[in-house]
């Protein structure tokens, strides 16, 4: 689990004008800027919070995460 | 000289600012009490003792303590929770790097140190106008591994310490922040365990903390919650309150909220 990667782009989706809009749209393309592996890739396009969780992603920045790719709440575990 | 003369400590759920109508009259009443005891009081500093929940710090460079060292601090506003410009105290964030560091405790310092809801919404409670200024002093409660409790109690007895050999009769509050139980990002996110909220807070009052600073993270992890860790903070106010034994202002398992919310006064001795 490249867990800095993961969590830095979950910041800078939260936090960098315009990136949470470009990832809507191109995802593949924000994804290159992080050295993410393809199991984090598909997880994350998958809003596949289990998966991220059992690879090792801090339970915070998980949240965060599935806020911002909007499963939130009970929504997060479905 | 100065004196840690006021300590407390409360929860700090984002609902607090955003979901304030469900909150009951008892809740609403005890961070009243807080907010009177501080300006009763004329309290010149906020040391407010709380964490991050990946806003501010991330794994580039994560800290166990950091003090916030600036004139004015920013808040995220992350997620729907309150914005603000908060004031701080330089010259005391900038006493309690030097006195802490001469007793044996290493921390952090940021002049850019933006403030999450952790912060944030205690403070919408308990400010009002003129604002006191407020030292920021960040835990790390989420990122194992965690200082332990006993650290975390021995840092609020190094806090005490420091402000008592201050120069100046200054007066400073310690305000912790977090907890009660409550999981954070996990399945068992709106659970709440009101009988360990219920048992903290009686160790609280009675001071016998000697258990909770033996409590194990992992322990306190499966029964309360990831965001029961928080209680870390609760243990630098303790021990900034030099012991002291605790009021429960009042408690609430605020399912609305997803956390058990502890509101509490450490009843602190006058300044000699």
């Amino acid at each position: 689990m490249s867990v800095y990667a993961v969590t830095r782009l979950t910041a800078d989706l939260e936090h960098v004008d315009g990136l949470l809009g470009r990832f809507s749209v191109d995802a593949e393309s924000v994804f290159n800027n992080y050295r993410l592996t393809a199991a984090e890739r598909d997880a994350i396009v998958a809003r596949d919070a289990r998966t991220l969780l059992a690879l090792g992603l801090n339970p915070v920045p998980l949240r965060n995460l599935m806020f911002l790719l909007g499963a939130r709440g009970p929504q997060m575990w479905q | 000289m100065g004196a840690v003369t006021y300590a407390a400590a409360t929860s700090h759920v984002g609902r607090i600012v955003r979901d304030p109508q469900t909150a009951p009259d008892a809740l609403n009443a005890a961070w009243r009490a807080l907010q009177d005891d501080l300006y009763d009081q004329d309290i010149d500093a906020l040391v407010v003792v709380a964490t991050d929940h990946y806003e501010t710090f991330g794994l580039d460079n994560y800290p166990s303590f950091c003090i916030g060292a600036s004139d004015s601090y920013d808040a995220w506003g992350e997620f729907g929770n309150p914005t603000a410009t908060i004031a701080g105290h330089s010259e005391l964030s900038e006493a309690l790097i030097k006195g802490l560091v001469q007793r044996d405790y290493d921390l952090s310092r940021s002049f850019d140190m933006r403030l999450d809801h952790s912060f944030v919404a205690p403070l919408t409670k308990l400010l009002r106008t003129p604002a006191i200024p407020v030292v920021p002093f960040f835990v790390n409660c989420n990122t194992p591994p965690l200082p332990s409790m006993r650290r975390c109690f021995g840092l609020g007895q190094a806090i005490a310490d420091t402000v008592e050999h201050l120069p100046d009769a200054t007066r400073v509050a310690v305000i912790a922040t977090g907890g009660i139980s409550h999981w954070v990002g996990l399945p068992r996110a709106g659970e709440i365990n009101e009988a360990f909220d219920r048992r903290f807070l009686d160790l609280i009052a009675s001071a016998a903390v000697d258990e909770v600073l033996g409590w194990d993270d992992d322990w306190i992890a499966q029964f309360a919650g990831n965001g029961a860790l928080e209680i870390r903070t609760w243990m630098v106010a303790h021990g900034a309150a030099r012991s002291a034994p605790g009021t429960v202002l009042a408690y609430a398992p605020m399912h609305a909220w997803q956390t058990g919310i502890g509101i509490v006064r450490y009843e602190v001795a006058a300044p000699r």
